[in-house]
């Protein structure tokens, strides 16, 4: 029979099975899905053919439609009549696409037929998108940094977070079987805040993803002071915001989070009084499908 | 006067906060390290502590920690290299009110001190606004001399000290709107000013009664030491050698002349429109100053867009082109100009359409507020809504 601290040795066990497969490169990882993975393979020729691409596109209807729907936006300047999908492309060009994409991608990662994993991750994917919605606003601010790879940043900061949680959901479909119980809330929500990052870097390298992105996954601690303007600071302190506003997945340490605004604002530049009106309204500019 | 304790075991560091407090009329104490800062409070309070964390002898967290403990509250900026989470996070604990990363820039010493001693316009010591040039533009900051932020409404550019209210009017009848006037009636009256806000010229009437006009233009400068003293005499009042010789540093003649106001603040004042109207059109105007300027330059624009939104309301006009080509690419203040210019245009009834180069649309489109705002290559565009 299962003595009390048996979900806290399985947990632990489980955790370190984890990182010694991170480790050793064993680690099961989901793969991109293909189309997408397709697209971001022809997208990285400089030169890339828009008719393959829109080929590669149309297998895949809903992000077709995402392209159109993202090219008739008043952010591309447009007013007139409704943007065909090759039209679209072209107009959206190969680093907003690429954001498109990847973000596309991302999305089914937080998605499971388990209802309480889904619900969880649903409030993941929030908070993740507050990150790079403000991401995106704060090195627009700052200049000399790259909006859309700090969006995919903030997008993916937490992408451990899903992979790993369906992974310890697999391995309970097969050990609850035999040890009902084995691991509790607790337990669960610990192994995935200390190993997150680490499954997150492995997800980002998997997936091709550039530098500065995985980067931004493996350091959020601190702030980075050699390099003052880097994508991972942008995220760390817009991921902070984020946690003063409420859109956070657990609890908050609220000292932590202010000096973590503060030294980010300090170190980054940039308007406060510009930065807390974005993050007032923050709220509103979430889709209201929930990405 | 505001106080200021800065305790840091660098001398460099302490000369540029010294250098920089006493421009904005702050009177700065220092100390080397926590436990000397500690000796020194115990002497005299002060307004505000710009404290270091790594030093000898006693370290800042372990200075702040003493002073809470028994009982200080005084506000605490920390103003250091350390920018590790956990340090800062513990002295967020004990209450500091801001935090600044060195190496720093002067604006964000200026603005952050500003902000803890409440002088930034958030309520506190902000003394009487100053008279407005129209009604219209009652409600606006005063346009700073060395800030953009919501900073500047602490600054203000002339303070007039006359006992005839009428000699007040009269000048700022003379002046732009964008150039803020307070007027005083009495030494008094000035002295309080004076210790209230940062005045960047003071005009004094050489002929007060009960005042010895220059012993009190010696007092308002030990207040406003970089401010420029300015007599105002009657063109009887003699030679202006005499008048510079009491210590004045320049000389207005009443009953003012158009020319020679204009004259003043050609000497004091940038006068260059930043903004400029042409039916519904308004065109910014190149940035052509130094770079410390440029705050001042930004805040500008956006007050002369207020103004101008409010005219074009007046005239019926439901919707003006902002012709922002010509400006400099500073992200931050173009997105917040922009903010702003549309909030204060809605509000009036206006729709804004933009025309500018292809960066200032990259910047705009890069953050969600600002990405959704019409913007045009060319003005032809804009009129025809291409």
């Amino acid at each position: 029979m299962a003595g009390p601290d048996m979900p806290k040795r399985l947990g632990s066990e489980l955790e370190r099975i984890v990182l010694e497969r991170i480790a050793s490169n064993r680690l099961i990882l989901p793969a991109m899905p293909a189309v997408p993975q397709r697209c971001l393979d022809i997208l990285r020729d400089p030169d890339f053919n828009v008719r393959r691409l829109v080929k590669e596109l149309e297998a895949e209807p809903v992000l077709a439609l995402l392209v159109v729907r993202a090219a008739n936006t008043a952010s591309y300047g447009r007013s007139g009549a409704t943007l065909a999908l090759e039209q679209a492309v072209v107009r959206i060009g190969a680093r907003h696409l690429k954001t498109l994409i990847t973000e596309y991608a991302v999305n089914e990662l937080f998605d499971s037929s388990n209802r309480q994993l889904k619900d969880a991750n649903r409030k993941v994917w929030e908070h993740s998108l507050v990150v790079a919605l403000l991401a995106r606003d704060i090195a627009a601010l700052i200049g000399n940094i790259e909006p859309d790879t700090c969006y995919l940043a903030g997008l993916l900061h937490d992408i451990g977070k899903p992979v790993l949680a369906a992974m310890i959901l697999e391995i309970d479909r097969k050990l609850g079987r035999q040890t009902p119980g084995w691991i509790n809330g607790t337990a669960w929500t610990q192994i995935i805040e200390n190993s997150h990052r680490k499954v997150g870097v492995a997800v980002a390298t998997e997936w091709k993803l550039p530098d500065a992105i995985t980067a931004a996954i493996r350091d959020c601690s601190d702030y980075d002071g050699a390099d003052r303007a880097s994508v991972g600071n942008v995220v760390r302190l817009a991921n902070a915001l984020a946690k003063r506003e409420g859109y956070t997945t657990g609890p908050i340490d609220a000292a932590d989070i202010e000096a973590m605004i503060m030294v980010g604002m300090s170190m980054l530049g940039g308007d406060t009084s510009v930065v807390d009106r974005l993050v007032t309204g923050i709220g509103a500019r979430l889709p209201s499908a929930g990405g | 006067m505001p106080r200021i304790l800065t305790i840091d075991d660098s001398s460099t560091i302490r000369s540029i906060i010294t250098k920089q407090m006493s421009e904005l009329g702050f009177e700065v104490d220092h100390a080397e390290d926590g436990k000397q800062g500690l000796d020194k409070l115990e002497e005299a309070s002060v307004d505000l502590i710009l404290l270091d964390v790594t030093m000898p002898v006693m370290d800042g967290p372990a200075m702040l920690a003493a002073l809470r403990e028994r009982g200080d509250r005084t506000p605490v900026i920390m103003l250091t290299s350390e920018s590790k989470r956990s340090i800062v996070a513990g002295a967020v604990k004990l209450g500091i009110e801001d935090y600044i990363l060195k190496p720093f820039k002067p604006d964000e010493l200026r603005g952050k001190v500003m902000k803890a001693l409440k002088l930034d316009g958030s309520g506190g010591a902000a003394a009487a606004g100053p008279i407005a040039a129209n009604p219209a533009v009652a409600s606006a900051p005063a346009a700073s001399p060395s800030s953009g932020s919501s900073a500047s409404r602490q600054f203000t550019d002339i303070l007039v000290v006359d006992d005839m209210e009428n000699v007040h009017k009269k000048l700022r009848s003379l002046l732009p709107a964008h150039v803020s006037l307070n007027g005083c009636v009495s030494a008094r009256d000035a002295l309080q000013h004076c210790q209230e806000r940062v005045y960047r010229v003071v005009v004094v009437d050489l002929v007060i009664p009960d005042v010895n006009s220059v012993a009190l233009m010696n007092q308002l400068r030990a207040l406003q030491p970089h401010a420029v003293m300015v007599a105002l005499a009657l063109r009887s009042a003699g030679d202006v050698g005499d008048v510079k010789g009491q210590g004045f540093n320049d000389v207005v003649y009443k009953p003012f002349e158009s020319a020679a106001v204009d004259d003043f603040l050609s000497k004091h004042f940038e006068v260059d429109d930043v903004l400029s109207i042409d039916g519904n059109v308004l065109q910014c105007a190149a940035f052509a100053g130094k770079e410390d300027k440029l705050d001042r330059y930004f805040s500008r624009l956006r007050t002369l867009c207020h103004e101008s939104f409010e005219k074009l309301a007046s005239a019926c006009y439901d919707d003006t082109i902002l012709d922002l080509s010509a400006v400099p690419l500073r992200n931050d203040k173009i997105v917040r100009l922009l903010m702003d210019s549309d909030k204060e245009a809605k509000k009036l009834g206006i729709a804004l359409r933009l025309v500018g180069t292809p960066e200032i649309k990259k910047v705009l489109s890069a953050v969600m507020e600002t990405a959704a705002m019409p913007f045009f290559a060319s003005r032809a565009d804009a009129q025809s809504g291409a």
